[in-house]
């Protein structure tokens, strides 16, 4: 089974106009991925018998029959501070980024993916640089003002506490 | 199953007494705190904290989810939800239940049943307890009225769907139903989101007396004695007592008898409170609705019986069938507590912010349930109470006595305290003579606060 066009603009449609930031589809062998803001999407190899969707949206879908094979990434992993369970880290310059809830933190879109940001990168204000789950119910962390990534203080997987620093950001100029 | 670490998922004076009985029994207790309770006493007693929300409690106290998570982040065995908030959500102790974590507390199925106070008055019947005429559900105010007519003025609308002195209203004739009904039915809601009602008949001179049970996983049930909560404003206890006073050898046993029989019935496991309105004149007891948690004031069975009721529900909960029997149970002398809140005396407008000097008092037979100490700062975004202040004597006579001086030698300095009117009633006759009833701190002390009735004329 696979999706029309007009299916993939419909649920592009429903996640643009919903408070959510990504959508994970997955039936019959197919799998939708669609998220939204900037930032590297990981490239995904045509395979055989796959049809792309025409991007109704800035942000293409990834289609595939298979599950994108996940991206070995040749840089460092990012900077990561001591900080679960830990404090505002007001004593940080710039500015940080608080869980706007408690829960588990995952710095990608899914498992395996690449990191929605990582240390170094510039980000628009509103840019989603984490999620939160609770029970599956997820929540994005979102950057309030552009500017650069400085510090990541909490690790994927990490259960952090409501108000608790997640980045630090160095303003936009 | 050993209970090696508890999350407390409460707050205030019920959090601190929990993490307390955790501590003494060698288990680790974390605490859940929203973000106003940082530095709240049981956060400091704890061994561990998880920040779970903003101050408001939908989104912290009372958001299952997120606790439970939080339970599952630092590997807790078991959750103690403390009294109110989520105390008796069959919801919650369901999602519990359905990620491995023991709740310390009766099954979700208790839990709705004793929830919905109509099924609950169905269960006491069965099991042979007797009930005030009451209503089916109610579809509407025409209805209530209809009902009302049926069973005779004075009713009381009351919610279906929880129980803690929320969503009442007394009536005296139909005309003021239409509004009633409308106000219960949004408080109901408000309170625990089921805005059905029912209605039952209203007894004007009766006494609240209520009966503590305790029950395990081998089907065993206790009672610890009854309590007297008669001393009310707006239908929240200030003053409690046990044992309770003028009840007949004969009334006595028969309550007894009646929570451990629905208690049984239930196959209630924990702690638990069967609540009956006693109508004196006529010797009868009614049952109204059964509290399937740890409540406010425990501490007074606790007093006459040495035993720890908290402790019991760790014990319980761990699987642990009850070491002590009926026979076992022995209760001495009398125990008055008084809720010291952070209220203006009489006016009863609330007084949060920094508490300057905390001075409770401290000697033989007094005990000082609190998350207060100097220099805390009362968030006023949950309820007022600031201190139990539970006293014990070898009679009740003995016990008054001491209250009075335990209130004298209670210096808070900050916010306004109940205090002042706390110590008024131990003084008035009528509390002294135990001639009270559930309109009496209403009618008697509030209508009147030229305080006839009240001798300060020393001991």
């Amino acid at each position: 089974m696979s999706l029309t066009p007009e299916e993939v603009a419909r649920i592009l449609d429903l996640l643009e106009r919903s408070h959510f930031d990504t959508l994970e589809y997955e039936a019959d062998g197919l799998r939708l991925i669609a998220r939204r803001g900037v930032g590297p999407e990981p490239g995904v190899a045509p395979s055989a018998g796959q049809n792309p969707a025409t991007p109704p949206s800035a942000t293409p879908p990834e289609t595939s029959e298979n599950v994108p094979a996940p991206r070995v990434s040749a840089e460092p992993p990012p900077a990561v501070e001591e900080g679960s369970f830990a404090g505002d880290a007001s004593d940080e310059a710039g500015s940080v980024v608080k869980a706007p809830t408690a829960g588990t933190f995952y710095r990608a879109p899914s498992p395996g993916a690449d990191p929605f940001v990582k240390v170094g990168d510039t980000v628009v204000s509103e840019a989603t640089l984490g999620l939160l789950e609770v029970m599956k119910m997820f929540t994005a962390v979102k950057a309030e003002i552009g500017g650069r990534i400085e510090k990541v203080l909490a690790e994927d997987g990490d259960f952090v506490e409501y108000g608790q620093a997640l980045f630090v950001m160095a303003q936009a100029d | 199953m050993p209970i090696r670490r508890v999350l407390v998922a409460n707050r205030g004076e019920i959090a601190a007494r929990t993490v307390r009985t955790c501590h003494t029994a060698n288990i680790e207790a974390v605490v859940v705190v929203s973000e106003a309770d940082r530095t709240g006493l049981a956060a400091r007693l704890a061994d561990r904290v998880v920040c779970v929300g903003p101050a408001r409690a939908t989104d912290s106290y009372l958001n299952a989810h997120v606790i439970v998570a939080a339970a599952l982040a630092v590997e807790a065995d078991a959750v103690h939800p403390g009294y109110g908030f989520l105390a008796e959500s069959a919801e919650f102790a369901e999602l519990c239940e359905q990620h491995d974590l023991v709740f310390i507390g009766p099954s979700p199925d208790v839990l709705r049943k004793t929830g919905d106070k109509i099924e609950a008055k169905t269960l006491a019947r069965a099991a042979g307890l007797e009930t005030v005429p009451s209503s089916t559900r109610l579809d509407s105010a025409a209805h209530a009225v209809e009902a009302a007519s049926d069973i005779g003025f004075p009713v009381v609308l009351k919610a279906a769907g929880g129980g803690g002195g929320r969503g009442i209203r007394v009536l005296h004739s139909a005309t003021a139903m239409g509004d009633a009904f409308q106000a219960a039915a949004a408080e109901a809601d408000a309170s625990f989101g089921i805005p059905d009602l029912y209605l039952e008949k209203y007894l004007e001179r009766a006494r609240h007396i209520e009966v503590q049970v305790l029950g395990d996983s081998h089907g065993q049930v206790i009672h610890l004695g009854d309590r007297d909560c008669s001393i009310q404003r707006r239908f929240q206890k200030l003053v409690e007592e046990a044992p309770a006073t003028s009840l007949s050898r004969n009334l006595r046993e028969k309550i007894a008898t009646g929570a451990t029989d629905l208690a049984s019935l239930l196959g209630y496991e924990g702690a638990g409170t069967v609540e009956y309105i006693v109508d004196e004149e006529q010797g009868e007891a009614y049952f109204i609705e059964m509290n399937s948690r740890i409540q406010v004031e425990h501490p007074v069975t606790e007093l006459l019986t040495g035993i720890d009721l908290v402790a019991e529900q760790l014990k319980i909960a761990s699987g642990e069938g009850l070491d002590i029997s009926q026979e076992d149970v022995s209760l001495k002398g009398h125990a008055i507590e008084c809720r010291v809140l952070a209220e203006t005396p009489y006016e009863f407008v609330p007084s949060p912010g920094r508490i300057d000097c905390w001075s409770p008092p401290t000697f033989a037979g007094v005990r000082v349930d609190t998350h207060c100490y100097t220099g805390y700062v009362i968030p006023p975004f949950y309820d007022s109470l600031l201190a139990k202040l539970v006293v014990w004597g070898p009679d009740r006579t003995e016990a008054i006595r001491r209250t009075r001086q335990a209130l004298r030698e209670f210096h808070v300095q900050g916010p306004a305290t109940t205090i002042p009117f706390l110590l008024d009633v131990m003084h008035h006759t009528d509390y002294v003579e135990a001639k009270f009833h559930t309109r009496w701190l209403e009618r008697i002390i509030l209508e009147r606060p030229d305080q006839e009735g009240v001798a300060h004329a020393g001991d």
